[in-house]
């Protein structure tokens, strides 16, 4: 895994935690959503769909910082949107940070070599760049020429300036297994990333494209393709090895919808960072009556051809823990990272 | 309302307790027609579908109750209970605090015991459960035009693999041979222990499901059954 040791043992910590309180339900990575507007629109997101007032409202900082305190999760990953048109988010950030929460700022980077110098480096702070593969597929599946350009002049400048940097991968239905093996070559050889996130895409039913998401035995087979390619080896991704065996239909799992609650501008998302049944004004609320048992593969229809981390990944990290040989296997991944990186 | 309540075997039939008098429909071949026949000459007014099954879902663990959504089976198109009804019921059971799972069933011939199998249904099919009857049942009851809910509980988990003589169970009248096969093999008698305590937690869950159930079904206003067909995939 390309996640530091010190935040997989605060993590695991948590997790400890949780398991001695006999906590049935506990957050993992708040997804906090302090904006929806975007200065992209991506053909697979279904995310920014929003009439203009709403798009125009903005979480101030100290809504952001309750919301932190309020749900409690070790790792906050801050979305949207693009969060880097917020224009508190350094001070969105240093509240986080001073709270010792691991923060994931994912970001399209267009904005990043103008935030940098408003940003301090820190080991609670990492960069999550998306990046959905090299220059031409990037450039089509954000529908804008020169963004990938600009996205790895970014993390080039934030990496000088000894900023934690990560990227998000999106695999969709053009991702070609040896397109996805450049990009993580690229993205471990030449820019030396912390760790790669992988997911497949969403098939959000207001995308632009629909034709762009797969099907789920598709994306199976995308997977097994992907991660039998030679250079595997050598590639880091923030994931556990249970969650890149699932992506490769190789582990049963089922999601873990309320490990990732998400915050937004209108309140807390109902059930899912992906789906949107409406929203409630307290964490309480969103954990205690949202019917959790209701969602899921299987469970429902517009979870069928959902592998994304935000629902899997906290499946994977409380089956890691469960588990003594899984346990070990992940630290192994992290120490064996470490030595690579 | 007049409820016939269906079950594949006479041991699962024997949990439901006094008062609910089931039609043990048996397993395989002659099931969908068997069940036509008491339907026409008994005419309920709702079918429901109660019994044990093996879980694909890897959050179910023994004892776990799964309504049915749809139900499918290799090949066939899917079929769902009565909307209305359907969502009458399932609102109800929240209403009580009633612990259970909605999501598909999926019918096969032969059972599933190796957890491999189970994993490779699991990525195909998405269903919680497996069984060998449910498909025939509801294909029956919406042949009838007949409203009707089908609910299991979980005897074994996806992950694990049953002993080899329960995999090739068939119905009841192979009961004696698994038994003789347990008998003859020291060496799963754990697992044949770890089974039959399983078993007790669905056969609990089935016993405590099927009054709520029949209160909630009772509650609900049943409109005519409209099958509805869509894939049978995801």
């Amino acid at each position: 895994m390309g996640v530091p040791a010190s935040e997989a043992i605060v993590v695991s910590r948590y997790l400890l935690k949780q398991k001695l309180q006999g906590r049935k339900r506990y957050p993992l990575v708040l997804m906090l959503e302090p904006l929806w507007r975007c200065n992209l629109a991506c053909v697979g997101c279904g995310k920014i769909q929003h009439p203009e007032p709403i798009l125009n409202t903005y979480l101030s900082p100290e809504e952001c910082w309750a919301a932190a305190d309020e749900c409690g999760a070790p790792v906050i990953s801050i979305a949207g949107g693009e969060p880097l048109i917020h224009p508190q988010i350094d001070k969105i950030v240093e509240g986080l940070v001073a709270r010792k929460k691991f923060v994931r700022l994912c970001t399209n980077a267009i904005l990043l070599e103008r935030w940098l110098p408003k940003l301090k480096p820190s080991k609670y702070l990492c960069f999550t760049i998306h990046l959905d593969g090299m220059r031409d597929l990037h450039d089509d599946m954000v529908d804008r020429k020169g963004i990938f350009d600009k996205a790895v002049a970014g993390i080039r400048e934030a990496k000088r300036l000894g900023f934690r940097v990560a990227t998000n991968t999106t695999v969709f239905g053009d991702s070609s297994p040896e397109e996805m093996s450049n990009l993580f070559n690229f993205l471990m050889d030449d820019l030396n990333i912390e760790g790669m996130q992988i997911s497949p895409g969403y098939d959000y039913p207001a995308a632009p494209n629909q034709a762009v998401f797969l099907q789920r035995p598709q994306m199976i087979q995308n997977f097994k393709a992907i991660f039998s390619l030679p250079d595997r080896k050598k590639w880091r991704f923030n994931h556990t090895p249970m969650f890149l065996d699932f992506l490769q239909g190789n582990v049963a799992m089922q999601c873990t919808a309320w490990g990732n609650p998400t915050r937004t501008v209108l309140g807390w998302q109902r059930p899912c960072y992906l789906m949107n049944e409406g929203y409630v004004q307290t964490y309480r609320e969103l954990m205690e009556e949202t019917e959790w048992d209701r969602y899921g593969y299987g469970r429902d229809s517009r979870c069928t051809n959902c592998m994304a981390h935000c629902g899997y990944e906290a499946t994977a990290v409380t089956a890691t823990m469960a588990s003594p040989l899984e346990g070990i296997r992940a630290g192994l991944a992290t120490v064996v990272s470490r030595k690579a990186g | 309302m007049k409820v016939l309540v269906v079950v594949p075997t006479h041991r699962e039939a024997a949990s439901l307790g006094a008062g609910v008098e089931p039609f043990v429909c048996g397993t395989g071949k002659g099931l969908g027609d068997a069940v036509a026949a008491r339907l026409a000459a008994d005419r309920p007014e709702v079918v429901l579908l109660a019994g044990y099954c093996g879980a694909l879902d890897p959050s179910m663990a023994a004892g776990g109750v799964i309504l049915a959504r749809h139900v499918l089976a290799p090949g066939q198109p899917e079929i769902a209970p009565d909307r209305l009804l359907l969502e009458e019921v399932r609102k109800q059971l929240h209403k009580k605090h009633f612990p259970f799972v909605f999501s598909r069933l999926l019918t096969v011939e032969r059972p599933v015991a190796r957890k491999a199998r189970k994993l490779a249904l699991w990525n195909e099919f998405g269903a919680a459960g497996v069984d060998m009857e449910t498909y025939a049942v509801a294909g029956a009851a919406a042949a009838a035009g007949l409203p009707w809910l089908a609910v299991r509980t979980v005897v074994d988990t996806s992950k694990q693999t049953l002993p080899r003589a329960v995999a090739k169970w068939g119905g009841e009248g192979d009961t004696r041979a698994i038994a003789r096969d347990a008998l003859r093999h020291p060496l799963q008698w754990a697992a044949y222990v770890r089974l039959a305590r399983q078993e007790r937690r669905a056969r609990l869950a089935l016993a405590r499901a099927i009054p709520v159930l029949l209160e909630a079904i009772a509650g609900a206003k049943v409109v005519e059954a409209i099958p509805v067909v869509e894939s049978n995939r995801g």
